[in-house]
């Protein structure tokens, strides 16, 4: 079982996250029926509309009372209760570890917040580590039960490969047996690119939504003067002298980096958020994804 | 341009040493960072400007070679020499003498002076270019009061901070240090602003052709005091008359008023009529008591201020007190008690440990033929005696010497006849500081009188009960004379005085050691007594100046009376021979400019320059 130390989530706040919902746009067809209202009518419990009987309807939902004022068939529609899987990708790769707190920490938090409330809410909450490749999965499965189970496999994940985050969601894609909702937390630094990867995920289905997570110094670089950048997962070095103006093109290319995530997300309906881990995690998870209606209270 | 010192261009030694220092960086900071690609594609961008920023990241080292090569420059003393049509310095000469105060006609009451500063304030506003100024205040004595100045600001506030004196002015003698400062490329202007009174102001504007005379005018109705004296009447001991001279310099008949006060008592107060140009010479008995301060005032309001009143200091003969050494001289002891004011305490012999306390209680000391004990300060008449203190010393003796010569012209030998005089035996003097004797003979100086770090003496280098001295008519007129020399005090009626200017002897008792001295409306100033007499030099004002030595308070009086600057009339500007015209000569002069400054304000620049760029780029 998996130690809940002081900087990981504290019972109140897991109190908070069981009044929140995750959502999705998309509906999501399942053999089993789930705990989140569909969009589409149909099997359920909560009166959605009246329409006209027509030729085939089932006449269990004939509105009866309705016909013996008005002496016409209507049919009461509900909406339909929906299963809705949530598979939550988180990036593990030496590049994480960089930071106070580290990027890898912020990244547990959040998928142990958002995988607490899927729970919480009995939809089936699936795992997956990836750094060069899918490293460790976890099966979706559902009940508040299982949430020590989904803190082992947090806890038990070593931050030492290097990324390829294309590779890494593609694989997810095929191996994956459901769609459903998908949270991928990362970092996105990868010089190859994380195009297609996402690509791969969009052509499932998938409702993808992309948290970025940075260190603050990664957004705004302040160290200036006679440095040797040693890069983490690769070990390459490059020495160079950092003054004013390249500490302006730097953060102007920092920003172009985040603002191409930002616009390939917007171009794949993938929803996008930026953790700056500067800022205070319970105030990313209740604010910035419930504003950007990925949660709902 | 040309550089005063070459040698400072060795300063340049220091870029190498620059470059040096900038070549060795720090080892680099290692920094680990997990995007390492982005920082790669940024630093390529900045490749693209690589020669900009090559530049921008040895900036500081650019600036700070430019900033050694300026310092050295600047050190090495850069002159840049052009021709110009600039004529030189200026040299300005104004006039501080008496006269300068004259009035000028109403309404403004502004004085002669004014206007003269106004002038030269005009002058100094006009010069041209980089023409320096120098300044002499022309009073009693011609006095420079500044180098040549380039600041303008600086020659302004000197001529305003200039005031007129009480004193006859000295215009000629002024002229000639100015033509002192005039450059040998004969370039420089004097600009003599004067009111060209008591002065044959034509004669001293031809002295130079380029003196340039600026004339102030105005005011010239004037009455003075020219002459005001005491003295005693030859056949009654408590009679005195006053000599007062009064002259009209105007051209009109003038009534004036005359009073005389002595000690604050009214003596004389009469209305006198003068015609024009009159000079008259009242001569006023007086009898009482001669002591305290006589005023002379002439009651009219003329133009000129400064000489409608005297001054005289007045004392009577007082007790001298004057200890004699001597195991017997006959000659001597009868002549001084003769003198009705003289006391004389007598010792037969010194006894050294009382010696210098003696001294110091009496106003004469004379040593008749005895050594004695080293002296620090007191007057001496030495008869064959000697001291290891005096710079007078005796080698051996002469017989018979013969009289050769002896100064008339000094006082203690004034209306001696010493031709015939008869002396057995004198002693070989020699002196350390090879005084002039006053009396000799062929083979040694016999009579000696000097003066030294408050020793007044005088030395009879022979025994003179071994010659016939004491029975000549001469001896009491050498004794009168060595007595009025040595004594502060005269023997008769004297009246301390001086006229403005002049600087004044304050014979002081032996033992003063301090002197405070204060002049009309000033405030008293110490003085440390290093020599007796004590001169005085700050009698620039006309009054009663108060002195006190050893707490007793006495006085002397400071007066122009000076007939020629009385006559505060100014030459007429068509008498005056036409100036030299300093502007007409205009060839072009090589003038050189140091440019130094202009140097090290530039790297100063550099500096802040170098500042900002370190803020700016780290």
């Amino acid at each position: 079982m998996a130690s809940r130390d002081d900087t990981f989530l504290d019972d109140d706040f897991l109190k908070k996250l069981e009044k929140i919902k995750i959502i999705t746009k998309k509906g999501f067809r399942s053999p089993e029926m789930g705990g989140h209202r569909s969009v589409q009518s149909g099997e359920g419990i909560e009166f959605l509309d009246y329409r006209k009987y027509q030729a085939g309807d089932d006449l269990r939902y004939v509105d009866w009372s309705v016909y013996g004022r008005m002496d016409k068939l209507f049919i009461k529609l509900f909406h339909a209760e929906e299963n809705q899987s949530i598979h939550i990708l988180m990036d593990v790769s030496r590049s994480m570890d960089w930071g106070e707190p580290s990027k890898a920490v912020c990244a547990k938090k959040i998928a142990a917040a958002v995988g607490y409330i899927g729970l919480s809410n009995f939809d089936k909450v699936g795992l997956a580590s990836f750094a060069h490749k899918i490293l460790d999965v976890r099966s979706p499965s559902r009940g508040k039960r299982k949430y020590p189970e989904l803190l082992n496999f947090l806890m038990s994940q070593s931050l030492s490969h290097g990324t390829n985050v294309n590779v890494s969601l593609a694989e997810y894609a095929s191996i994956s047996k459901s769609t459903g909702i998908v949270l991928v937390i990362s970092d996105f630094f990868d010089p190859k690119g994380y195009e297609e990867g996402l690509k791969a995920l969009t052509y499932r289905n998938f409702d993808i939504h992309v948290v970025q997570v940075l260190d603050h110094q990664e957004l705004s670089w302040s160290k200036t003067g006679n440095i040797s950048l040693l890069e983490m997962e690769t070990g390459e070095k490059k020495s160079t002298f950092i003054d004013r103006a390249l500490l302006d093109l730097y953060h102007q290319r920092v920003a172009k980096y985040i603002s191409d995530l930002k616009s390939f997300c917007g171009t794949y309906y993938i929803h996008y958020y930026l953790h700056d881990t500067r800022i205070p995690f319970e105030d990313f998870l209740l604010d910035y994804l419930t504003r950007g209606a990925l949660l709902r209270g | 341009m040309q550089f005063t010192n070459p040698l400072m261009f060795l300063t340049l030694a220091f870029i190498p040493i620059l470059i040096l220092i900038h070549a060795l960086k720090p080892k680099p900071r290692q920094i680990e960072v997990t995007n390492l690609f982005l920082w790669q594609e940024v630093l390529k961008e900045r490749t693209s400007h690589l020669t900009l920023t090559k530049l921008k990241k040895n900036l500081p080292l650019l600036l700070q070679i430019l900033m050694v090569c300026l310092a050295a420059l600047a050190l090495a003393g850069p002159i840049l020499f052009s021709f110009s049509h600039q004529k030189g310095n200026m040299i300005l000469v104004i006039d501080t003498s008496a006269s300068m105060q004259t009035r000028i006609e109403p309404p403004d009451f502004r004085i002669r002076f004014d206007q003269a500063v106004d002038k030269a304030l005009e002058i100094i506003e006009g010069r041209k270019g980089h023409q320096k100024i120098l300044i002499i205040e022309a009073g009693r004595e011609p006095m420079v009061q500044s180098g040549f100045l380039e600041d303008t600001g600086q020659a302004k506030k000197i001529i305003k901070n200039l005031k007129p004196s009480d004193v006859s002015g000295n215009l000629k003698k002024a002229v000639h240090t100015a033509i002192s400062f005039v450059g040998s490329h004969q370039e420089d202007a004097i600009y003599l602003i004067t009111d060209g009174a008591g002065a044959d102001f034509s004669a001293i504007v031809n002295i130079h052709p380029r003196i340039s005379p600026v004339l102030i005018a105005g005011g010239g109705r004037n009455i003075g005091i020219t002459k005001f004296e005491f003295r005693k009447q030859f056949d009654r001991n408590d009679r005195y008359e006053v000599l007062l001279e009064i002259k009209n310099f105007t051209s009109q008949q003038q009534e004036v008023p005359v009073h005389l006060s002595i000690d604050r008592t009214k003596v004389y107060n009469t209305r006198h009529s003068f015609k024009a140009h009159e000079k008259r010479l009242l001569i006023l008995p007086y009898s009482g008591i001669i002591s305290g301060v006589a005023k002379a005032f002439l009651d009219i309001d003329d133009d000129f201020l400064v000489d409608n009143r005297a001054f005289l200091s007045l004392s009577s003969a007082r007790d001298i007190w004057v200890l004699l050494a001597s195991e017997g001289n006959y000659f001597i002891e009868k002549l001084l008690e003769s003198y009705p004011n003289i006391m004389v305490n007598t010792i037969r012999e010194i006894d050294p440990s009382f010696w210098n306390e003696q001294v110091l209680r009496h106003d004469i000391v004379i040593v008749d033929r005895m050594d004695f004990p080293p002296i620090q300060r007191g007057n001496f008449l030495l008869i064959d005696s000697y001291s290891s203190s005096i710079p007078v010393k005796k080698e051996g003796s002469i017989d018979f010497p013969k009289i050769l010569d002896w100064d008339l012209r000094h006082p203690v030998m004034s209306d001696v006849d010493a031709g015939g005089l008869f002396i057995e035996q004198a002693s070989r003097i020699k002196t350390d500081l090879c005084l002039e004797p006053i009396m000799e003979s062929s083979q040694t100086g016999l009579v000696y009188a000097f003066e030294l770090e408050g020793i007044r003496a005088i030395t009879i280098g022979f025994d003179i009960t071994r010659s016939d001295l004491p029975i000549k008519i001469a001896f009491p007129v050498l004794m009168s004379n060595i007595i009025n020399w040595l004594n502060p005090h005269k023997l008769a009626l004297s009246s301390m005085h001086t006229r403005t200017g002049d600087p004044i002897k304050l014979y002081l008792q032996p033992q003063t050691g301090n002197l405070s001295v204060r002049g009309p409306g000033q405030d008293w100033e110490e003085f440390k007594v290093e020599s007796n007499p004590f001169v005085y030099t700050d009698t620039k004002k006309v009054g009663i100046y108060t002195y006190i030595e050893n707490n007793k308070r006495r006085y002397f009086t400071a007066n122009l009376l000076d007939e020629m600057e009385s006559d505060i009339r100014t030459p007429e500007p068509d008498s005056l021979p036409r100036a030299a015209n300093i502007e007409r000569e205009s060839e072009q002069i090589e003038v050189g400019r140091p440019l130094w400054a202009a140097f090290i304000i530039l790297a100063l620049a550099i500096l802040v320059l170098e500042w900002m760029v370190w803020l700016k780029i780290g």
